[in-house]
């Protein structure tokens, strides 16, 4: 077992807890609170139990996951071969994420939830990723990107900007599963085709009604589902698309000076997420082969997928955590394209005050041009 | 289409040989109240002209009701043509302006005109008033209570006649100062409010992805495909025109 590291976290706020010789109790510089030392070594005691817990359940999975629901996970291997001699991994007992590295980088922090104490542990058993988009942008790019998030931003509230540790921003691999696959399917519409014309005082129109039918198949290759429960699905489907063309096989020169997350959520888990766009896609490819029509509704359809390969890879993500007004947000940034996103506060006061400037000059204008009129 | 003007004379003379006294007529005339389509009672057109000939004189402005099976035998064009046509062929009016407000129904297609002519009827029975003046009588047609339709025609067009006269013809209500703020602070909440969304959306940049069409490898493979027509419907609405016509006057037409 490995040697405990003595940081511990303010339970209020999370910021590091320092002993004080005059009260004989740990106290937190940022919020003021006060703990007897014994109530935070139980506090603490109660996570690294979950956090070994936590453990034992991904080597469950990573064993149950060779079985995965139809799905061709033959490729999928826990050996390194000599790469693995130099690989680290580090637990963290607040959130339970598990993260990996080379021997030359230390992790001083878990970059999902921000605790300072993340505790070595044993790398065995870990599954190796096939692929690897390695980081393009670095962290100089990552400030530079999300102060520019920032701005044009009319509702953001200025201490928002002020208090947000921008250079905590975190380089990590997000684990994906990437599925290859095909959707097979049909869909049935009614559709209708108007033209009107003029008889005498009268306006006709003429409706003609159709009945639509359609049946095709499209092939997918490596759709990604983010395999980290920790890192939020909508995030990541939303700094996509990564350039495939930059998908290299796996090898850990590229992990340096960068931590890797392990995937916590399965093969069978992800696949639904998979299936749903790949569905999606299918029914959309087949309703936009219906056209010269003024209307279109679909009545039935229906939609079969036939399961290929899954891969396991490594995508490169700069990320920070930060709280606002007891709030959490998480700006995630695409590594290799630079595409920031994340949910911004906002300022209803701000709101308002736009809202009043623009109605109520143009009621002015509008009142003033109709009384002329 | 000859033959209709002479037929239309022809009833013309059966009336006049019933209703008036008997005189030589030397150019062609046409009564206040002209039914040649023959939807009135003797005793019904005999009250509506005496009632039209006495506006009529009162407000130095002719009041007139042509009824004819169908408008296209007396003459070419929409129905507000064909009533400017006889209109003037039958130099209807008062006074040298020829003042003159004229109902025509043509039951063939069920249409009707509303043609008025000079500065006395023009002032009167404007485009709004035209407007008013048709929502009197086209619920009485519409049930085929013709006569009920004619009085309430003569007496809307003696209301407006007495208004003008006044000098308050019947004209679009002006909004009022209220009125006009009002629509303006709606529209300058909408706009604020379009403002504010836009400004808004740009707050959010987190969605889940509902397709994977970047994934996809190849092009469509379609299967089946098959288009049935199955059936027609057909759904009409009638339109009212307005015009106004080359020679002067204007007329609002419509269906009955």
């Amino acid at each position: 077992m490995a040697n405990q590291v003595t940081n511990y976290q303010c339970p209020a706020c999370t910021d590091p807890l320092h002993f004080s010789g005059e009260t004989g109790k740990l106290q937190c510089d940022y919020c003021g609170s006060s703990y007897e030392v014994a109530e935070i070594e139980a506090l603490y005691a109660e996570k690294e139990q979950a956090a070994a817990q936590a453990q034992q359940e991904t080597e469950k999975k990573q064993t149950e996951s060779s079985a995965s629901g139809g799905w061709d996970t033959s490729g999928l291997t826990d050996d390194w071969g000599t790469e693995g001699e130099g690989m680290k991994v580090y637990s963290c007992p607040s959130c339970g994420a598990e993260l990996i590295c080379d021997a030359t980088t230390a992790a001083t922090s878990c970059p999902y939830c921000g605790n300072p104490t993340v505790v070595p542990g044993q790398f065995s058993g870990t599954l190796k990723p096939d692929y690897v988009i390695p980081f393009q942008l670095d962290k100089n790019a990552a400030v530079a990107a999300l102060k520019a998030h920032y701005q044009g931003k009319p509702f953001l509230p200025k201490s928002f900007t002020r208090e947000n540790h921008i250079q905590e921003i975190k380089g990590i691999y997000v684990p994906f599963w990437m599925f290859d696959g095909q959707a097979e399917g049909d869909a049935a519409y009614e559709a209708t085709r108007s033209h009107t014309f003029r008889t005498g005082n009268e306006e006709v129109t003429e409706t003609e009604h159709f009945h639509i039918y359609r049946a095709g198949n499209l092939a997918f290759e490596k759709v990604p589902v983010d395999a980290s429960s920790k890192m939020p699905d909508d995030h990541m489907d939303s700094i996509e698309p990564f350039d495939y063309r930059a998908l290299k096989p796996f090898s850990s020169a590229y992990l340096p000076g960068f931590l890797a997350d392990k995937y916590d959520v399965t093969v069978e888990e992800s696949r639904q997420r998979a299936d749903a766009r790949c569905q999606e896609t299918l029914e959309r490819a087949l309703r936009n082969t219906v056209d010269g029509y003024h209307t279109c509704v679909t009545t039935q359809s229906n939609v079969m997928l036939r399961r290929g390969k899954v891969h396991y890879a490594l995508l490169p993500v700069w990320t920070l955590n930060t709280k606002w007004n007891g709030k959490n947000f998480l700006f995630a940034m695409n590594g290799q394209t630079g595409k920031m996103v994340g949910d911004l506060p906002m300022s209803w006061g701000r709101f308002w005050g736009r809202f009043a400037t623009v109605a109520v000059p143009v009621a002015a204008v509008v009142t003033a041009i109709l009384s002329l009129l | 289409m000859k033959k209709k003007w002479m037929g239309l004379l022809m009833v013309l003379m059966v009336l006049a040989v019933l209703a008036i006294p008997v005189q030589a007529v030397e150019t062609a005339q046409l009564d206040r109240v002209t039914d040649a389509a023959a939807i009135l009672s003797v005793e019904e057109w005999q009250e509506l002209e005496e009632k039209a000939e006495n506006l009529s004189q009162q407000y130095g402005c002719g009041l007139y009701i042509i009824t004819v099976d169908d408008f296209q035998e007396y003459g070419d064009g929409e129905i507000a043509d064909v009533a400017d046509l006889l209109y003037h062929y039958y130099e209807l009016g008062e006074g040298t302006e020829q003042n003159g407000i004229l109902l025509m129904l043509s039951m063939a297609e069920r249409d009707y005109t509303i043609f008025t002519y000079g500065a006395i009827a023009e002032e009167a029975v404007g485009s709004y008033a035209k407007d008013l003046l048709s929502e009197t009588f086209l619920d009485d047609f519409v049930k085929d209570h013709w006569a009920d339709g004619f009085w309430d025609y003569l007496d809307t067009c003696e209301q407006d006649l007495l208004q003008a006269e006044a000098g308050t013809p019947v004209t679009k209500p002006e909004r009022s100062m209220g009125a006009n703020l009002g629509i303006g602070c709606v529209v300058g909440i909408v706009v604020a409010l379009i403002v504010c969304m836009i400004g808004r959306s740009k707050m959010k940049s987190v969605y889940k992805k509902a397709e994977a069409n970047t994934y996809v490898a190849g092009d469509l493979v379609l299967t089946g495909r098959q288009d049935q027509y199955t059936h027609t419907t057909r759904t009409s609405r009638i339109i009212e025109k307005e015009s106004s016509h080359a020679d002067g006057g204007s007329s609002k037409s419509g269906k009955f």
